[in-house]
């Protein structure tokens, strides 16, 4: 069932991701909402549900935006995989650390996609690709707490009840 | 050991299979997705569009004022204008000019926006249901808007004016000087490939040249903000002034017939 719930976000966020309200938006630029959907899936469900939910994501992002390169598609699930990988050698159990991870892997996917776009030989001024590289990253990495709270409560179960997941995995490799 | 690292192995080859399958299957689930969406796209834009205007609710009065002052000064330069009209009119008839065609348009309203700040883009709600067909151009009553470049059944995804993938033949009304105008992914747009000494200057109206079936000929794109030279030294460039405000436009026209 709230697997089912976190697929619903996962559309909610992409809707949302669409529609984002002008007031909302800081130097014009948003959140990468389905981006934190990919991250906060590794973080509540195992590797696999993680990389079905950030595929899902990526593809959903990648069908938004106008083509015909499908980038996202690869490069949440590499995040999400990364994500999973370190924080099997560094605790992410506190809410700077995943908000520190969260900014890295939104920096890192804005600074591909801005040097993806200069490599194809299309000049973007300096000043624009800091602002989307690291205003959008930072507005990312700040609106991830709210939402990550907020998908957590909607797709919660009791923690006997809960199958495996990375901090679990975590926490028996410990013991 | 080396059962572990085979099933490992096979585990990765198989994510590896998944994502592959997914990116290829990708451009196919398009169309259906998008039409899925469209209804909440809809309801979330308009939901969006109520906010903002709550939000700028003391923005938009004085704009209104503004903007009513401004409709009555010109309907009354619309009033003197129209005996020179009908005087060029009559003459054009009796030069035996042929009438140019006007555009046949299809008008849609966006529903959605580009889903992250490195393209430019919008999603209108017309499709080839409606005769929207890839590659066609968008205006609205201002000027250039971009071009069609998806277009699903009931939907159709526009490439912005200000994507710098986008590139528009265009000249100088005055001088007649070409270039090569495209997006900066800001709010301005840069017109490229111009001459050491280009005969262009400040607040120059820059138009769609139709050098190519693109864009029709005379839609206008900007205005010349600044000029400046380019990284090699080769070549000069100038910023234009969108004619639309491309961050907020909310209704666009098709130009389904040139």
């Amino acid at each position: 069932m709230r697997k089912i719930i976190f697929f619903i976000c996962i559309i909610t966020s992409c809707i949302l991701q669409a529609a984002f309200p002008a007031p909302l938006k800081i130097f014009g630029t948003k959140p990468d909402l389905l981006l934190i959907c990919a991250i906060s899936a590794c973080f509540i469900f195992g590797q696999g549900w993680a990389l079905f939910f950030s595929l899902t994501s990526g593809l959903l992002k990648d069908i938004l935006g106008p083509g015909p390169v499908y980038s996202n598609i690869l490069l949440f699930p590499l995040w999400g995989l990364l994500i999973i990988g370190f924080s099997r050698k560094v605790c992410l159990d506190y809410d700077p650390a995943r908000m520190g991870a969260v900014f890295v892997a939104a920096v890192l996917q804005n600074i591909f996609c801005g040097s993806s776009l200069i490599f194809q030989g299309k000049g973007i001024p300096p000043g624009i690709f800091l602002r989307i590289a690291l205003v959008s990253s930072l507005y990312t990495a700040l609106a991830w707490p709210p939402v990550f709270k907020f998908i957590q409560s909607v797709s919660y179960r009791p923690p006997a009840q809960r199958e495996t997941s990375i901090q679990d995995e975590v926490s028996i490799q410990d013991d | 050991m080396f059962k572990a690292n085979r099933k490992k192995l096979s585990s990765y080859i198989a994510i590896l299979g998944l994502v592959i399958f997914v990116f290829l299957l990708a451009p196919a689930l398009t169309d259906p997705s998008l039409s899925a969406l469209k209804l909440p796209l809809s309801i979330a834009s308009a939901l969006g569009r109520e906010l903002e205007a709550f939000v700028f609710f003391h923005r938009n009065y004085y704009q209104n004022l503004a903007l009513k002052k401004e409709a009555g000064f010109l309907r009354f330069k619309l009033n003197a204008q129209k005996e020179t009209l009908l005087e060029s009119e009559r003459l054009k008839t009796l030069l035996n000019f042929k009438q140019q065609s006007p555009f046949k348009v299809v008008s849609a309203r966006v529903i959605g926006r580009s889903p992250d700040g490195w393209t430019s883009s919008v999603i209108i709600d017309k499709g080839r249901q409606n005769g929207v067909r890839r590659g066609m151009p968008v205006v609205n009553y201002a000027g250039l808007i971009g071009r069609v470049v998806e277009a699903g059944d009931v939907s159709a995804k526009i490439l912005l004016a200000s994507d710098p993938s986008l590139g528009v033949s265009a000249i100088v009304q005055r001088s007649r000087q070409e270039g090569l105008v495209s997006g900066t992914l800001g709010a301005r747009l840069m017109m490229r490939y111009l001459p050491e000494n280009p005969d262009i200057r400040l607040q120059d109206t820059v138009v769609t040249s139709g050098f190519n079936e693109a864009f029709p000929k005379g839609i206008p794109i900007g205005t010349v903000v600044d000029i400046g030279k380019e990284f090699s030294g080769l070549s000069r460039y100038c910023l234009i002034r969108p004619a639309v405000n491309l961050a907020n436009i909310e209704e666009v026209l098709v130009v389904v017939q040139q």
